[in-house]
C-alpha cells in the first residue's frame, strides 16, 4: 500500500552513505546500509563514498541528480551543524530545492558513540537512514522568502550609547531617529564630573557628540517623547511616537533664559539629583540639546510672566498638545540605559532619616564644577566641607534582597569619587567599605593602585549599620573590619552609599511594546549572551548600552557602535531574506474562525508573531517575518491547525513510524531540540562517549514542537522509552519554547502513568551543547530502565495502554499530512478499532435490553 | 551542577531546612557588623559561616557564640545572601546539645527557663534561678547576682509562690513544639 503512494507520487530517492575515511566504516559497516536503503520505499539510487563531503563526493551527488532525475536526497554522514548546508548547496547546483534533503547522522549517533557494538550500531544507521528517507519523502520544496528594508533606523534612547549609535548610522548615509523621554539628550554621562581611569571631564568629552547628533543631517532628534506603539517586523517597522508639549516651541526658543529669570517658582532639580533648585521653565543643563526650555506644568501656576520675557519672540504656547508622530523604520536600537537604585529600603543605612547619608551620584553632583554648590564639596546639613568621609559599595547589588547581580562600574565610580576628592581636598580622610573591588577593565587595577597610593583606605567589611550622632549629625558606621577579623566603629562626617544600577524605569513596559524579553531585574535580553550580545530574539531588533544590563561608558559606546554595525547590516540590503522554517495556520481548522475563543497559539508564542482575536471569528494568522520557526505554537494548537514548514506533523510521525518499525520495545526514542541537546547528543559523539545503541534520535527545531501525540504515538507504536531534551531554561533558543514543552509534558507525564506506563520510560531532560557526557549518561540509564523492565513488562504495558492511546490519537489522524505520511494499515488500525469499539458499545447494550426484557 | 560536599559537618547543615544556604555566604560582615552580643562572642557569625564552611565542627559546635545569640534577627535581616543566621544558630545549639558539647551555662540557663514555662506556664523566677544554679553549679554566677537578687525580693520582684497561668498545661504544646525544631 505504502509503495503503491510511493509509486504514485513517483519519488526518484538517492541515498549516499560516507564512510568518512574510517570514522564511520571501522565501526557501521557501510555496504549493509547501502543494501537496506535500496529496499526503502522511493529510493532509486543508494550509494557508498569514501569522503561525501569531498569534491567527488559532491560530484557524485549532482551527477545523479542530473543523470537519474533524483528529486531528493538524504546524505547518511555527519552532524546537521557539520554538513547540511555543503550537501543543500549541492542541490542548489544540481538544480534541486535545497529543502529536499535530509541528513542522517550515523557519525555522531553511531559508528563514534557505539564502537564496540558495530552490529547493534550498523542497525542504527540503517534505522537512521530509515528515518530519514521516511521524511524526506514529504519534504517540500522552500523558498527564503524576501521582505522589503524601508532604510531607516529608530534608536531609544539619547545616552551615550545611543548617541554613538546615531552618529554611526549617520555617518553610513542612514536616515536615524534618535528619540530621548528627558528633554535634552546625553543621559547618565552628562550627570558625571569626570570618567574613570582618564579623569576626563565627561561632560566636555560627551557635549561635543550631542552637538554633532542636533547638527547632523541624517539624524532626526525628537526629545522629550516616548515610544507608545510598534508593528511590524524586521525591515517593516510602523512606529508611533507621542511627543510631550513643552509648551515652548522649539524653532522660535533661542535659549537666551530671560523667561528662567521671571519665573517665580522653584523646584528641586532632577538634573541636580534634587540637590539645587530649578525653575518651573527650565533647561535641565546648560550643556542641553536641543538648547531649548520646557515648562513643568506640573509646578507651574500659569502667571504667565515668562510669556512676558518672551516678549515678541512669542516662543511660549501655554495651547500645546501632545503630538504622535508616525514612523517607518526597518530596525530598531533599544539603548534606554539605567537607572540609580534608591537606597531607602536599607534602613539600617539610615538613607533619607540621616542628611549626611548620600547616594555617589549626589556626591558626583556635589564636587562638580557645573553643580549646584559649583564644585564646593559640603555636606548637606551645615553646608560645611566634611573631614572625613566614609564610602559604602555594594549597596543593593549583590544583595539578593534587592538586585543580586553585581552592577559592575560602582567599584570604579566610588574609587574616582574618593580620587577627585582627595585631589581637590587633600584634608579629606577616605575611607571605602568594600566586599570585593572589581577591576577588570583596561588599566582599571592601575587607577585602584593609584587610590591606594593617594592614601585612600580600603576596609574589607560591608557595613552593618549607621548610626547618626544627634549633634554633630556625624555617623558612625558600624563594619566587620574582616582584615583585623573584629568588628570596627567608624565616625565619618558624611556617608556615601554606592547604589545599585538598575534597569530604567518603563523598561518592561518597552519591552512588552516591542515583543522584546526583560529579565526578571528588567534587563534587556540579548538573543545569545555569546555569540549574539547586541541582538535581541526578536529580528531586526538590537541593544546598546545599559539597557542591557549595567555597563561603563567604554563599554557602552563600543556596544553603540555594535549596535550600528547589526543594524546596518539589514539596511544596506533592499530586501531582507528570511528563512521559510516557520508555522502557518490552516484557517478552516482554526477555532477561532468558527466563533470559538482560543489564545493557545498567541500565548506559545515569545515573539508577538501570532495575531488572534479569540471569538471574532477570524482564524489567528501568522506573521511569517516575524516568526523565527520554533513550532511551539504547532504543538500548542489544540486543533492541529498549524504546521510548521519542514517540520510537519506528518514528516515527524513518518520518522517516529520508520525508527520504530522493529522491535520497538528495545529502544529508545528522544526528540531533541536543534541547538542545546542536539549539539549535546552531537558533541557525545565528538567525544566519543560510548552508550548503548538502542538509541534512536528525531531531530525538532525546539523541545517546544514536540507534540503530546508525538509521545503518545510512540508509545502506541510500542517504543521502549521516550525523551524529550530541550535546553536548559535560560539558554533556551527560543526564548521560552522548552519552558513550553516541559508544562506540556509533566501534564503527559502524569497521564501516561496513569495509563499504565512506568514513570522512567518517558523523561524531560535539559542538555546543553556542551554536556555531551551528560546526555551519554542519560542515554545509559534510559537503556538501563528499558533492560530492565525487558521487552515483555513494556510489551504488557503498551498494549495496555494502548486502546487509551489510539482513542486520543485519533485527533492526530485528521490532521494536515497526517494521513498521508502513516501508512494505510495504520490507519485502518485507528478507523478499525472505532469500529470495533462501535460494535461492542451496541452488543453491550443489546445485552443490556435483553436482561431488562 | 550538583553539588559535591566532602566534609561531613558542612553536609549535616546544609541538609538542615536552616543551613541549606551556608554555602552563600560571601564573608561581607554584614551580620558581624550588626550583632548586638559580638563583644560577648569568641568569633562572631561571620566567622561561624566561614568555619562551618571548612568543617570545623568541634570549634564552632563548642563555642560560646551560639549560645550568646539573643535571637534579635538583626543579621538575618541585613543579611544581602538571605542566610536566615539567627534560625542556623538554633540549629547549631541542637547539634551541641545532641553532641553533648553543649557545657556552657547558657545551656542551663535555656533548660531551666523552658521548664518553668513548661510547668508555670510563665516565668518563676525563684523556681527557675534555683533549677539555673543547680544545674549549672555556677557557684561564682550565684556569689556575683546574689546582691542585686536580694534586692529585688526585698522589693518584692521575685515571687515566693508561683503565679501561674489559668492552664499551665496549655503552653506544654507549644513547649514541645519548641522542642521539635
Amino acid at each position: 500500500m505504502e509503495k503503491q503512494n510511493d509509486q504514485q507520487k513517483n519519488l526518484r530517492i538517492g541515498v549516499y552513505i560516507c564512510h568518512c575515511g574510517s570514522n564511520i566504516a571501522s565501526v557501521v559497516t557501510p555496504s549493509e546500509v547501502v543494501e537496506y536503503a535500496q529496499t526503502l520505499p522511493g529510493v532509486v539510487v543508494a550509494k557508498e563514498h569514501h569522503y561525501m563531503c569531498s569534491d567527488p563526493g559532491q560530484s557524485l551527488i549532482i551527477n545523479d541528480i542530473k543523470e537519474l532525475g533524483l528529486d531528493r536526497v538524504v546524505v547518511g554522514a555527519c552532524s546537521v551543524a557539520m554538513h547540511e548546508p555543503t550537501f543543500q548547496a549541492c542541490l542548489a547546483e544540481a538544480g534541486l530545492n535545497p529543502f529536499m534533503f535530509q541528513m542522517a547522522n550515523i557519525r555522531e549517533h553511531a559508528s563514534w558513540v557505539h564502537s564496540h557494538e558495530k552490529e547493534a550500531a550498523t542497525e542504527k544507521a540503517k534505522d537512521i537512514v530509515a528515518s530519514s528517507v521516511a521524511k524526506v519523502r514529504h519534504v517540500l520544496p522552500l523558498e527564503r522568502f524576501k521582505v522589503p528594508v524601508t532604510k531607516r533606523a529608530l534608536i531609544i534612547g539619547g545616552g551615550i550609547a545611543g548617541i554613538t549609535a546615531a552618529l554611526d548610522l549617520a555617518d553610513m548615509e542612514i536616515d536615524t531617529y534618535l528619540v530621548e523621554k528627558s528633554p535634552t539628550i546625553g543621559g547618565k554621562m552628562s550627570q558625571l564630573d569626570k570618567t574613570f581611569p582618564t579623569m576626563d571631564c565627561s561632560i566636555c568629552i560627551e557635549a561635543p557628540k550631542m552637538v554633532d547628533v542636533s547638527k547632523n543631517k541624517n539624524i532626526h532628534l525628537i526629545t522629550y517623547a516616548e515610544v507608545k506603539e510598534v508593528n511590524g517586523y524586521i525591515g517593516n517597522f510602523q512606529v508611533k511616537v507621542e511627543r510631550k508639549p513643552r509648551f515652548v516651541l522649539p524653532d522660535l526658543c533661542t535659549g537666551c533664559g530671560l523667561c528662567e529669570e521671571v519665573c517665580p517658582v522653584s523646584v528641586p532639580n532632577e538634573f541636580e539629583e534634587g540637590l539645587g533648585p530649578r525653575k518651573a521653565i527650565y533647561v535641565p543643563m546648560a550643556q542641553a540639546v536641543p538648547s531649548v526650555y520646557t515648562i513643568d506644568r506640573d509646578a507651574c501656576i500659569e502667571c504667565y510672566k515668562c510669556v512676558e520675557a518672551c516678549g515678541d519672540l512669542q516662543a511660549i504656547n501655554f495651547a500645546e498638545e501632545p503630538e504622535e508622530i508616525n514612523l517607518d523604520v526597518g530596525t530598531i536600537i533599544v539603548a534606554t540605559g539605567y537607572d540609580t537604585w534608591d537606597p531607602s529600603p536599607i534602613e539600617e543605612y539610615g538613607f533619607n532619616r540621616f542628611e549626611n547619608v548620600t547616594t555617589m551620584m549626589e556626591i558626583e553632583r556635589l564636587h562638580c564644577a557645573g553643580g549646584p554648590t559649583l564644585g564646593d564639596f559640603v555636606r548637606p546639613s551645615d553646608s560645611k566641607l566634611p573631614k572625613s568621609l566614609g564610602l559604602i559599595q555594594c549597596v543593593g547589588s549583590r544583595d539578593k534582597r534587592y538586585n543580586e547581580y553585581c552592577s559592575g562600574f560602582c567599584c570604579m565610580y566610588t574609587i574616582k569619587n574618593a580620587m577627585i576628592l582627595k585631589w581637590l581636598y587633600p584634608e579629606i580622610d577616605i575611607t571605602i567599605f568594600r566586599i570585593d573591588i572589581r577591576a577588570p577593565g583596561k588599566t582599571y587595577e592601575e587607577f585602584y593602585e593609584r587610590a591606594r597610593d593617594a592614601g585612600i583606605h580600603f576596609v574589607q567589611g560591608r557595613p552593618g549599620e549607621i548610626r547618626e550622632d544627634p549633634i554633630t549629625k556625624n555617623l558612625i558606621v558600624r563594619a566587620d573590619n574582616l582584615s583585623l577579623g573584629k568588628p570596627m566603629e567608624y565616625e565619618f562626617e558624611m556617608v556615601g552609599l554606592a547604589t545599585a544600577a538598575v534597569a530604567s524605569e518603563g523598561a518592561i513596559e518597552l519591552g512588552r511594546t516591542l515583543t522584546v524579553s526583560n529579565d526578571t531585574h528588567g534587563w534587556f535580553i540579548e538573543s545569545h549572551p555569546k555569540l549574539k550580545p547586541i541582538d535581541t530574539a526578536t529580528e531586526g531588533i538590537y541593544l546598546a548600552g545599559s539597557a542591557q544590563g549595567p555597563k561603563d561608558i567604554p563599554q557602552s559606546v563600543g556596544q553603540g557602535s555594535a549596535a550600528a554595525g547589526r543594524a546596518a547590516r539589514v539596511l544596506s540590503h533592499d530586501q531582507w531574506e528570511i528563512d521559510p522554517i516557520v508555522a502557518y495556520v490552516h484557517e478552516e481548522r482554526c477555532l477561532n474562525a468558527s466563533g470559538g475563543k482560543c489564545d493557545k497559539c498567541l500565548q506559545a508564542c515569545p515573539y508577538g508573531a501570532v495575531i488572534c482575536k479569540p471569538g471574532s471569528g477570524e482564524a489567528s494568522f501568522i506573521v511569517s517575518a516575524k516568526c523565527q520557526g520554533c513550532g511551539t505554537c504547532v504543538a500548542e494548537c489544540p486543533n492541529n491547525a498549524i504546521t510548521q514548514h519542514h517540520f510537519t506533523d506528518g514528516q515527524i510521525l513518518a520518522q517516529v513510524h520508520a525508527l520504530l518499525d522493529e522491535k520497538p520495545e528495545e529502544k529508545v526514542l528522544a526528540y531533541t531540540c536543534r541547538w542545546c541537546s542536539g549539539m549535546g547528543a552531537d558533541n557525545a559523539g565528538v567525544s566519543h562517549f560510548e552508550y548503548p545503541a538502542n538509541t534512536r534520535n528525531i531531530l525538532v527545531m525546539c523541545a517546544g514542537r514536540v507534540d503530546s501525540d508525538f509521545v503518545m504515538e510512540s508509545f502506541r507504536m510500542g517504543a521502549g522509552s521516550v525523551l524529550v531534551s530541550g535546553c536548559h531554561p535560560q539558554d533556551c533558543h527560543y526564548i521560552d519554547g522548552r519552558n513550553h514543552a516541559e508544562d506540556r509534558m509533566q501534564k503527559l507525564h502524569t497521564q501516561l502513568e496513569k495509563m499504565g506506563i512506568s514513570p522512567d520510560r518517558f523523561r524531560l531532560e535539559s542538555v546543553s551543547a556542551t554536556e555531551g557526557a551528560k546526555w551519554a549518561t542519560i542515554m545509559k540509564e534510559m537503556s538501563e530502565t528499558v533492560k530492565n523492565l525487558g521487552p515483555e513488562k513494556i510489551k504488557i504495558e503498551n498494549e495496555k495502554a494502548r486502546p487509551q492511546l489510539t482513542k486520543k490519537l485519533k485527533r492526530m489522524v485528521d490532521a494536515p499530512g497526517v494521513s498521508d505520511a502513516i501508512s494505510a494499515d495504520e490507519l485502518i488500525i485507528f478507523k478499525g478499532e472505532e469500529q470495533l469499539k462501535e460494535k461492542k458499545l451496541s452488543s453491550e447494550k443489546d445485552i443490556v435490553k435483553e436482561v431488562e426484557k | 551542577m550538583s553539588r559535591v560536599v566532602t566534609n561531613p559537618f558542612l553536609e549535616e547543615v546544609l541538609n538542615d531546612m536552616n543551613g541549606d544556604q551556608v554555602l552563600q555566604c560571601y564573608q561581607c560582615g554584614t551580620c558581624t557588623g550588626s550583632c548586638p552580643m559580638i563583644e560577648q562572642m569568641q568569633y562572631g557569625p561571620r566567622k561561624i559561616l566561614s568555619m562551618i564552611q571548612l568543617g570545623m565542627e568541634e570549634e564552632v559546635l563548642k563555642s560560646p557564640d551560639i549560645w550568646f545569640c539573643v535571637s534579635c534577627y538583626s543579621c538575618t535581616n541585613r543579611c544581602p545572601r538571605e542566610i536566615p543566621i539567627t534560625r542556623l544558630m538554633g540549629t547549631l545549639r541542637k547539634m551541641a546539645i545532641a553532641r553533648g558539647w553543649a557545657k556552657h551555662h547558657e545551656v542551663n540557663f535555656g533548660n531551666a527557663f523552658a521548664t518553668t514555662i513548661k510547668n508555670h506556664g510563665r516565668i518563676y523566677e525563684s523556681a527557675m534561678m534555683a533549677r539555673y544554679f543547680i544545674t549549672a553549679m555556677d557557684i561564682k554566677g550565684l556569689i556575683a547576682l546574689a546582691p542585686i537578687g536580694i534586692k529585688m525580693f526585698l522589693k518584692g520582684k521575685i515571687p515566693l509562690l508561683p503565679d501561674n497561668i489559668k492552664k499551665p498545661k496549655s503552653m506544654q504544646p507549644l513547649c514541645e513544639i519548641q522542642e521539635k525544631e
